[in-house]
């Protein structure tokens, strides 16, 4: 059921409000409407022809209505009221799904397998300070860089920032694909986007089988303003759902920049006053409306969670954009993904030095606190490093050593685009390479990731051992001892299971 | 300024626009290369407007060739004209003069001045009226009684319709 089918006709709203309006004016996305004296802002009103608005802004004698449509109603038709307010129907029947931003399947099935008789509001405010927990759980997004040396936690939001093409898209894949591997919900909200690209996620979703725990709320370039303008709020309000009903979510915002272009069209178009690069006044507003609905709760189900990794171009790689320094001042940290990288051949071309996380660290245990620190101030020597390679100077043995372990660390955090390292598959790989480049000066024997990570994942006893091996360290040197120790072990053992297949 | 007795005078919308469109044609008359223009706009309009106009001249002392006080007259007359608040009836015969003229006594006595009527017809409502006004919306026709009574009591209809 859409929202549409929970509506009733123009004439029930008629007959039972008894207020009417007429359309005065239309300009695309706005239409400005006379009459209905007892309307609020953000009521849904409903047109002669069918057609469902939202209401903007209320005027002495004009009402500023929001379409949802490309063929907005034409001046002289008649608009109703209706008390309601906007609300997508919410269900578990939405998992696998791909939905518009009114809760219509954009696939050719329907999407109910039976009927939906809850809804959600849209525009819900945030809750108060009293439903929110301190963020205390790491959250795993599988990709080693992110996961040990900028770490995210359940419930954070974390801006998702860099230009275009710089891979920004396959870091959210390998979160998605890690978290509903964990069996969390996952929404994507793709805003704007190319129907192909809507395409794409989706069938990247059902290759690798997670398609059940995460719902796409998308909504295309070619479709009506109104609609582009809604689909954060109403993947937000699914999450919101998901999470009452006792479930992580992890939200993607795929992207505010693009978001934030066709609100400044409604603004526009609504006569609204131009402000900083014609964005209008309350485009900070809207968006932090958006992000602060997302965070660590205590609900009637126990401490869940909504993480949300919001996302923003940069162009150039400037970070001091206008949309994107609001976003920075709204989210826990930043990842910047830096196209200098990117042109280096790293992937992903996450810049550690750029980037902040400001609630991750604290959901990290000691030792893997210590591993982060160890590698950062390691990396940020190895910087230092390379750049008296630029003058070129002579090298002593000791430096290169560092250059070569720095290369293998480098190397290390590259990641192919779908693949998705379990974090105490990260942390016992990056003890192994350590202990390697200390004691050899050359960390080139590097082991095959995928089939570790393979058989991580199927065979049981060497999860468990490479999980205890993490679990009893109390600090990153026992753990390097250990690894030392029980490394060579691990290795023969995952070969062994290769070679037995 | 003063244009009571025009404005009084108004009843319907279709009059405004009538009004409306007659100052229009006075106004292009001002700017006319012809100096009697005017006043043969004067005559060609509707010989009721065409006296209203001259007493609300003659009133407030404009001479009718000070084109520019004619001018500001003819202009706040229609922004005065647009000023009206409408109250919109649906009815399911068509009105005569008459029955205009008690609708808007009616309107006078019990809403005051400033309100004209737009009134339409609408066979398919049978009977009663459909009133709207300032975005008030009340149906009080025919129509609507039949289909609650037919949505009420339906088996029962088609019990002694078969019957």
């Amino acid at each position: 059921m859409t929202l549409i089918g929970f509506m009733k006709d123009f004439n029930y709203y008629l007959n039972t409000i008894g207020e009417i309006g007429y359309v005065e004016q239309t300009t695309n996305a706005i239409i400005y409407a006379s009459g209905l004296p007892g309307v609020k802002p953000r009521e849904l009103v409903l047109f002669e022809n069918g057609e469902v608005g939202q209401v903007l802004s209320v005027s002495y004698n004009l009402i500023e209505i929001l379409v949802f449509t490309r063929d907005p109603p034409k001046a002289g038709e008649k608009v109703v009221r209706t008390n309601e307010f906007l609300n997508i129907p919410v269900g578990p029947e939405l998992l696998g799904s791909v939905i518009d931003s009114l809760g219509n399947s954009l696939e050719d099935l329907p999407i109910q397998r039976k009927p939906m008789l809850s809804t959600r509001s849209v525009t819900a405010s945030p809750t108060g300070i009293l439903t929110r927990k301190t963020i205390t759980k790491q959250l795993e997004t599988g990709v080693s860089i992110v996961d040990l040396l900028l770490p995210l936690g359940y419930g954070q939001k974390e801006l998702i920032i860099g230009d275009r093409k710089t891979g920004k898209t396959n870091f959210l894949f390998q979160s998605v694909l890690t978290q509903a591997k964990l069996g969390n919900i996952c929404i994507y909200a793709a805003i704007g986007k190319k129907k192909v690209d809507i395409k794409v996620l989706k069938e990247f979703f059902q290759k690798h089988n997670i398609l059940k725990n995460i719902v796409i709320v998308a909504s295309g370039s070619q479709d009506p303003t109104g609609l582009i303008y809604l689909t954060p709020y109403s993947a937000m309000a699914i999450s919101e759902y998901f999470r009452d009903e006792g479930r992580d979510v992890l939200l993607i915002l795929d992207d505010l920049s693009t978001h934030a272009k066709f609100y400044r069209e409604i603004s526009l178009l609504g006569k609204r006053f131009p402000g900083r690069n014609s964005y209008p006044g309350d485009i900070f507003y809207i968006h932090a409306i958006l992000l602060e609905r997302a965070g660590n709760f205590t609900t009637s189900k126990g401490e869940k969670a909504i993480t949300c990794l919001p996302v923003v171009e940069t162009i150039q790689g400037d970070l001091s954009g206008y949309i994107q320094t609001n976003l920075m001042s709204m989210t826990d940290g930043h990842l910047y993904f830096d196209i200098d990288l990117f042109a280096k051949g790293r992937r992903p071309p996450i810049n550690p030095f750029l980037s902040v996380t400001r609630v991750g660290r604290q959901t990290q245990s000691n030792i893997k606190r210590e591993i982060s620190r160890e590698i950062l101030s390691f990396l940020t020597l190895f910087e230092k490093m390379q750049n008296f390679t630029h003058f070129g100077a002579e090298l002593n043995e000791t430096t290169k050593i560092s250059l070569s372990v720095g290369e293998a660390i480098t190397r290390f955090f590259d990641q192919q685009p779908s693949t998705s390292i379990p974090i105490n598959v990260q942390i016992v790989l990056f003890c192994l390479l350590w202990n390697n480049a200390k004691q050899s000066g050359s960390p080139n024997n590097e082991p095959d990731l995928a089939w570790i990570i393979k058989v991580y994942e199927a065979n049981k006893d060497i999860r468990k051992m490479i999980d205890t091996m993490v679990q009893k360290a109390t600090s990153f040197n026992e753990l390097l001892g250990t690894v030392k120790q029980k490394g060579d072990e691990l290795l023969t053992s995952i070969n062994k299971s290769k070679y037995d297949n | 300024m003063t244009y009571y007795d025009i404005l009084r005078n108004i009843k319907t919308v279709d009059e405004v626009n009538r009004l409306v469109s007659e100052i229009d044609i006075l106004l292009d008359s001002l700017f006319k290369a012809d100096t009697n223009a005017f006043e043969k706009a004067l005559n060609s309009i509707s010989v009721v407007t065409s006296q209203a106009l001259k007493d609300t001249f003659l009133k407030n002392n404009a001479n009718l060739g000070n084109y520019a006080m004619i001018k500001d007259l003819l202009i706040k007359l229609k922004e005065e004209l647009q000023k009206f608040k409408v109250l919109k009836l649906s009815l399911a015969f068509e009105v005569s003069e008459g029955s205009i003229d008690n609708l808007f006594a009616w309107v006078l006595t019990n809403l005051g001045s400033g309100i004209i009527l737009d009134i339409k017809e609408d066979k398919k409502i049978i009977g009663g009226a459909i009133i709207e006004f300032e975005g008030k919306y009340k149906d009080l026709t025919l129509k609507k009684k039949l289909e609650e009574v037919f949505g009420s009591k339906r088996e029962e209809i088609l019990t002694q319709m078969s019957s």
